[in-house]
């Protein structure tokens, strides 16, 4: 789904056949009516003329072959590396528990596969499972809330909530917003105090806070550090915990928000951690956002039928290459940094991608097979919060391409083997409980080295030029230029004005961005919207011995590329 | 209820509750194939949406030179496809600067209030998808009703200062 605040999604017929959004009612629809962005791009994505609805398949030269013949094709291929032991399979994670549950099985139990993954945005995991079994809260906590603290731009990356949160604040004189961000966002706007934290410094100040408030948060990797020493790291006031605490305890119900997306820059899952001790505390309750609307649900999923953390298999695979790889739904050549994908897909005899737009995975795929999007499949989604949500299909897909349940079954038919179990799996009894990893670090504040420390930013994009992005789940059809962020200061010493073309160079790849200048983002600090174009390469990946998948830190130098007169 | 003859209402922003998320474009955008008419003011690091006002005079009527803008009997400054010449008058003389200086498919793309929406009871798409109630379908008299500032022309909010 588009994110986890999981809107009532709906579209209209239109002038040509062309799928425009319409709008949920304002009473009884889980967000009262209300459709961002991001859910009209559900429209552009469903009726997009780019949509696969034929099979593709690559022997020398690349020809279309109808799906049936596809799928026979792909099965024998899936068959002969099950046995030799060399497949790996990956199983994207916005689908509904139900699809997700069936394509893994027939992975894991038909093909006996052991190098099976489902894909959920990296950062989206770390929260979720840094957070063990804290209390969370849904939506409708946040109505009843006075005092919000949100941590990382919530407004922009879900501004649905920010309604929600608005009303919730409006409604008492005592209610308030905080906000913890490392840049000045839109949330920050907002908030009655706003306290503004060095890129990498988020989790600090998050544990600080849950010492203030009595707790002792274990297990993420921050130390405890004296106040002034505390404030000397973040750039926050001495008091600056202590002040949140009473914040939170001077209303009854206060919520935490937190959205913190891939390159934000302290790990998710470090920050999750020092939060859980909040809520376990009491102090408040904790909403966690994702990018993808059904990261937990998958994630439980996966959990159930074995399968393995994805950063568990792509260690698998950069130690031990598979030679054939099925990629169900999900473009991981888009999203992840260039040099991982060439290690592991470099090595791979055959690709198969199952999707339903050209992506960066089907340009290299060998066979490709027709998918419905997520937005065409039923069924049910898990929110961060742990809620059941159901959900129907928006449209029925172009040429009848199948679910991924729908293809795991046509593939399983072609290939001998034990019987599968998903058909009887039971969303309603699924554990949503997800398992803590071990090991849980902090990512170190990058050390600039003469540059600049790298965040991602949602807030930067052009709209509404439709095109296609190489984003993660919550922009999933978006053109636009990516830019580089600079404060005015840094710009103006590096000889750089609004509209010039920069090349920003990272530790593990360059991009050619246009520059843009904002005191929204502090000295010493570029923002860049992660995801949109090249700016991938521009923020590391780190596997992690636990599971987890870290993006960034990350830091850059930027020169001029071009003048813009 | 929207009366069928003389549309009253006009899309109000309140201020405080604006936080430039854009997807009051993006409903513009996919409810008129292509041609968003939701334009954008930027005040220091603020960006707030700006709509048509459906003048009582309009000066865009005024300068086309095709007479491809009128107002209709509900009041509203409804532009035609067939004689928009892409001339830019319009964009220029426009005191607000809600026409969009970008053209599409050679049209200026102009607000009709959604008029398809109004026609069955309901309310323009913007107004519809905005995520924080910032925009608002309603006479502007009475805006003050609610405990609101009218700031200038359909901008409201508690107090000019208060935020940003």
């Amino acid at each position: 789904m588009h994110c986890s605040l999981a809107c009532d999604l709906a579209v209209a017929a239109g002038a040509k056949d062309a799928l425009v959004p319409d709008y949920p009612p304002a009473e009884g629809s889980r967000t009262r009516g209300r459709l961002c962005f991001r859910g009209h791009y559900v429209s552009a994505l469903a009726g997009h003329g780019a949509r696969l609805s034929s099979a593709w398949v690559h022997n020398g030269s690349i020809r279309e072959t109808s799906p049936a013949e596809a799928v026979k094709l792909a099965a024998v291929k899936l068959r002969d590396a099950a046995r030799a032991n060399s497949l790996a399979v990956l199983v994207d994670g916005n689908f509904p528990c139900e699809e997700t549950a069936k394509a893994v099985s027939f992975a894991r139990e038909r093909l006996q596969c052991s190098a099976v993954a489902v894909y959920v945005p990296p950062a989206d995991e770390e929260l979720l499972k840094g957070l063990g079994d804290a209390p969370t809260v849904g939506l409708e906590k946040v109505s009843e809330a006075a005092t919000v603290l949100a941590v990382g731009d919530v407004f922009s990356t879900h501004p649905v909530l920010a309604g929600f949160i608005l009303d919730a604040i409006g409604r008492t004189k005592q209610g308030k917003l905080l906000a913890i961000d490392s840049t000045i966002g839109r949330t920050m706007r907002f908030a009655a105090k706003g306290y503004l934290v060095r890129p990498g410094t988020e989790g600090a100040l998050l544990a600080a806070i849950a010492r203030a408030a009595g707790a002792r948060p274990d297990g993420h990797g921050h130390p405890e550090e004296t106040l002034a020493a505390l404030s000397r790291r973040t750039g926050v006031d001495e008091g600056a915990a202590a002040e949140i605490v009473s914040d939170l305890r001077a209303t009854p119900g206060s919520v935490v928000a937190i959205s913190l997306p891939a390159g934000r820059v302290d790990s998710p899952a470090a920050c999750a951690a020092a939060l859980a001790a909040i809520g376990q505390k009491g102090v408040a309750q904790i909403l966690p956002l994702c990018a993808s609307g059904n990261a937990r649900g998958a994630l439980a999923v996966a959990t159930a039928l074995g399968a393995m953390p994805f950063g568990n298999w792509l260690s698998q695979l950069l130690t031990r290459p598979a030679a054939v790889i099925l990629c169900i739904g999900t473009d991981l050549l888009g999203s992840a940094p260039g040099g991982i994908m060439q290690a592991i897909f470099g090595g791979a005899d055959t690709v198969i991608a199952a999707a339903s737009m050209p992506s960066a995975t089907t340009a290299r795929a060998d066979i490709i097979l027709p998918l419905a999007g997520w937005y065409e499949t039923a069924g049910t989604l898990i929110s961060p919060a742990g809620e059941r949500i159901s959900f129907g299909a928006l449209s029925p897909p172009p040429g009848g391409a199948p679910s991924p349940g729908e293809l795991a079954d046509e593939l399983a038919g072609h290939i001998e083997g034990p019987t599968r179990s998903a058909a009887g799996f039971d969303v309603a009894r699924l554990d949503t409980a997800l398992p803590t990893p071990t090991g849980l670090e902090a990512d170190a504040a990058p050390v600039p080295d003469g540059g600049f420390v790298m965040v991602s930013r949602t807030e930067h994009y052009e709209l509404p030029e439709p095109g296609v992005s190489r984003q993660l789940a919550w922009v999933r059809l978006m053109e636009c230029e990516p830019v580089a962020v600079l404060g005015s200061a840094d710009a103006e010493g590096l000889g750089l004005r609004r509209g010039d073309s920069v090349r920003v160079s990272g530790a593990d790849g360059s991009a050619e961005l246009r520059l843009d200048v904002s005191d929204a983002v502090p000295p010493g600090v570029m923002a860049t919207p992660l995801g949109l174009g090249s700016t991938k390469d521009l923020f590391p990946w780190k596997v992690r011995a636990n599971g987890l998948v870290g993006i960034g830190p990350a830091s850059a130098r930027i020169v001029a590329a071009q003048s813009s007169e | 209820m929207i009366q069928a003859k003389g549309i009253e209402e006009r899309v109000v922003l309140n201020m405080d509750r604006c936080i430039g998320c854009r997807s009051c474009s993006a409903a513009c955008f996919y409810g008129h194939g292509g041609m968003p008419s939701v334009s954008y003011g930027v005040i220091a690091e603020g960006t707030l949406p700006v709509v048509c006002r459906q003048c009582t005079e309009p000066p865009c009527v005024e300068a086309c030179p095709t007479d491809a803008l009128e107002k209709d009997a509900e009041g509203v400054v409804q532009r035609s496809r067939m004689l928009c010449i892409g001339c830019r008058s319009c964009v220029l003389a426009c005191p607000f600067g809600v026409i969009s200086e970008k053209l599409s498919a050679h049209l200026a793309p102009k607000c009709d209030l959604c008029e398809d929406r109004l026609r069955a009871g309901e309310i323009p798409r913007c107004v519809a998808a905005c995520t924080t109630g910032a925009l608002r379908f309603e006479k502007v008299d009475k805006v003050e009703d609610s405990g609101l500032l009218l700031l200038s022309g359909r901008t409201v909010g508690t107090n000019p200062y208060k935020r940003r």
